[in-house]
């Protein structure tokens, strides 16, 4: 996926440095430990800028080695997107509901918080069952592409709506049933008529996906959402009206709770709008 | 500055095999990612002075360093514009449980020497709480073998497997088992508290789980798996026939399957946190 707004190239502050980024980006969007050898290749170093590089991320732990050779995402890492994660203000609210999605449905139950035109996964609860939709904290999708997605746009104002349609993120995922505005906003529709967004395997093929809306305020701003996630071969939200009518009544509860303290912004970030991520390839993250 | 470094650095060999040196790496970059990590160890906002003084750096390194993290949105100003906080740009790195080795996948080569070594059933259970999952297992070579059975779920205290991971809990952990009624699970099951607690004293002292064949036809011994934070998080177990596994033979064998779980234990130990188990 490339950026879609024309951004300027960054400003370099130091070449070095951002030769770092760029390991750091490599390794943790491969799906696979990388070799040394591979790190140097795919950003274009000579062998002694590429060890350099990768001794630094090494030593702040950015990068961490598997046995003599393979570099994944170090600790460092994990632990500034965990940080990342935490700071969304819906996320220190939000443990008891999703344990309890979790159990009443037996599936895995997520967080999802709205960034800008993106959902985060924040937190949740994964399946116990063998066979499960997996948690996949941390991973960031457009707002239109999942169920837990779409319960955030469905509730934003149509002047919100258009400029999403404008920022050609639907575009990029030429995959996505919602390919067209007609089609997304006819969804949509149905989202807020129904009270929640279901998935059918669009996003993620062989899961079946459920999602309500979380609201910050009183006015209806939708700032995160509650999904539950299953393998499509046993979990059918959209025909399981018991499902829905019990989720519904403990999120409702939830609402009342979350919002009686006054109101809750979706991030922590200055103008969410405005951003822009560079996310690794869709079908490296569909699988 | 760079005292932190040499800490992290001491006893690491480059891929030459010989102790790093400051020029194998680039200050800059260290700066910056400590930096980085000073902001996320702490929520909220950092002012430069602040990080400064807590990083033993000038202000204008610290300057030059937000500067370079802010280029990628790893770092961004807050509404006063003079503070700053973590960024949105962390989000397009590590997606979580991706990008990394799973468990499963690198104990494979391990679970193919073992069962090289032995020519036993050799399978991988990986801790679900109170729980063990049989998550990938090598048929013994041998014509009669005890069945791989992947997937299935057992109480931690039920096998042999599970006890490996059940003796290196923290002890309130470990206390959580004794809570409900301990059920006969298998044929090896020790379902006295009393007697349960000596059999993972007798694990954690000697480092292994062994099933005697009790009456059933199957025996065999488990070694636990360690991550990062020296928590056990799964078991290697080799299992077969009873009358394969007399006492002297699985003398013989615990030491050479210990080096080899050994080797696998460094992996996990270098596994990220959450690294997918399955």
């Amino acid at each position: 996926m490339t950026t879609t707004e024309p951004t300027p190239a960054p400003k370099r502050v130091n070449t070095t440095v951002a030769q770092a980024f760029e390991a750091m980006r490599v390794i943790s969007q491969s799906p696979h430990p990388l070799t040394f050898t591979e790190v140097a290749e795919r950003l274009g170093l000579p062998v002694a800028t590429a060890h350099r590089v990768l001794v630094s991320l090494e030593t702040t732990r950015y990068v961490e080695r598997l046995g003599d050779d393979h570099f994944v995402a170090g600790v460092a890492l994990n632990e500034a997107r965990d940080a990342v994660l935490r700071s969304f203000p819906v996320v220190e609210h939000s443990a008891e509901i999703l344990a309890e999605l979790a159990d009443l449905s037996g599936e895995t139950a997520a967080l999802n918080c709205r960034l800008g035109s993106y959902v985060v996964r924040a937190d949740g609860f994964e399946s116990r069952s063998e066979m499960r939709r997996r948690l996949h904290l941390g991973e960031v999708y457009p707002l239109h592409l999942g169920a837990g997605g779409r319960a955030i746009l469905a509730y934003l104002n149509d002047n919100e709506i258009k400029a999403y349609g404008g920022a050609d993120l639907i575009a990029e995922y030429p995959t996505s049933s919602f390919q067209t505005m007609r089609r997304l906003r006819q969804e949509l529709r149905r989202v807020t008529a129904d009270g929640f967004a279901l998935d059918s395997g669009d996003f993620y093929p062989a899961a079946h996906s459920i999602a309500w809306p979380v609201f910050g305020d009183t006015e209806g701003t939708p700032i995160a959402s509650l999904l539950i996630a299953g393998p499509a071969r046993r979990f059918e939200p959209a025909g399981d009206a018991k499902l829905q009518k019990k989720a519904a009544a403990a999120i409702a509860d939830f609402q009342k709770q979350l919002t009686a303290g006054g109101d809750v912004p979706a991030c922590r970030y200055d103008d969410p709008d405005q951003i822009r991520l560079r996310l690794a390839p869709y079908e490296q993250a569909n699988h | 500055m760079l005292k932190i470094d040499f800490v992290l650095l001491s006893g690491k060999t480059s891929w030459s095999g010989r102790e790093l040196l400051t020029s194998d790496f680039n200050k800059a970059t260290v700066r910056t990612l400590q930096v980085l990590s000073a902001v996320v160890a702490r929520p909220g906002s950092h002012g430069v002075s602040e990080l400064a003084a807590e990083l033993d750096m000038t202000k204008t390194m610290v300057h030059r360093a937000l500067a370079t993290l802010e280029t990628e949105a790893f770092i961004v100003r807050d509404a006063s514009g003079s503070r700053y906080q973590l960024g949105h740009g962390v989000l397009e790195l590590a997606p979580a449980e991706a990008g990394t080795a799973s468990l499963v996948d690198l104990a494979q080569p391990f679970l193919h020497n073992l069962r090289e070594l032995t020519g036993e059933t050799i399978t991988l259970s990986v801790r679900q709480d109170d729980s063990v999952v049989y998550t990938a297992s090598l048929q013994g070579r041998g014509s009669v073998s005890e069945r791989a059975s992947v997937g299935r779920v057992v109480p931690i205290y039920g096998t042999i497997g599970g006890l490996a991971i059940l003796a290196f809990l923290p002890k309130a952990e470990r206390e959580d088992v004794f809570t409900a009624e301990l059920v006969p699970v298998s044929l090896d099951t020790t379902t006295d508290p009393d007697a349960l607690r000596d059999r993972l004293d007798e694990i954690r002292t000697s480092g292994v789980a062994v099933a005697w064949a009790r009456g059933d036809d199957l025996a065999g011994f488990s070694c636990p798996v360690f991550d990062r934070g020296d928590g056990p998080i799964a078991s290697v177990t080799v299992s077969g026939p009873a009358e394969r596994f007399a006492d002297d033979r699985i003398k013989d064998l615990i030491e050479p399957v210990r080096d080899i779980v050994n080797e696998l234990d460094r992996k996990t130990r270098l596994l990220p946190r959450r690294a997918p188990l399955t």
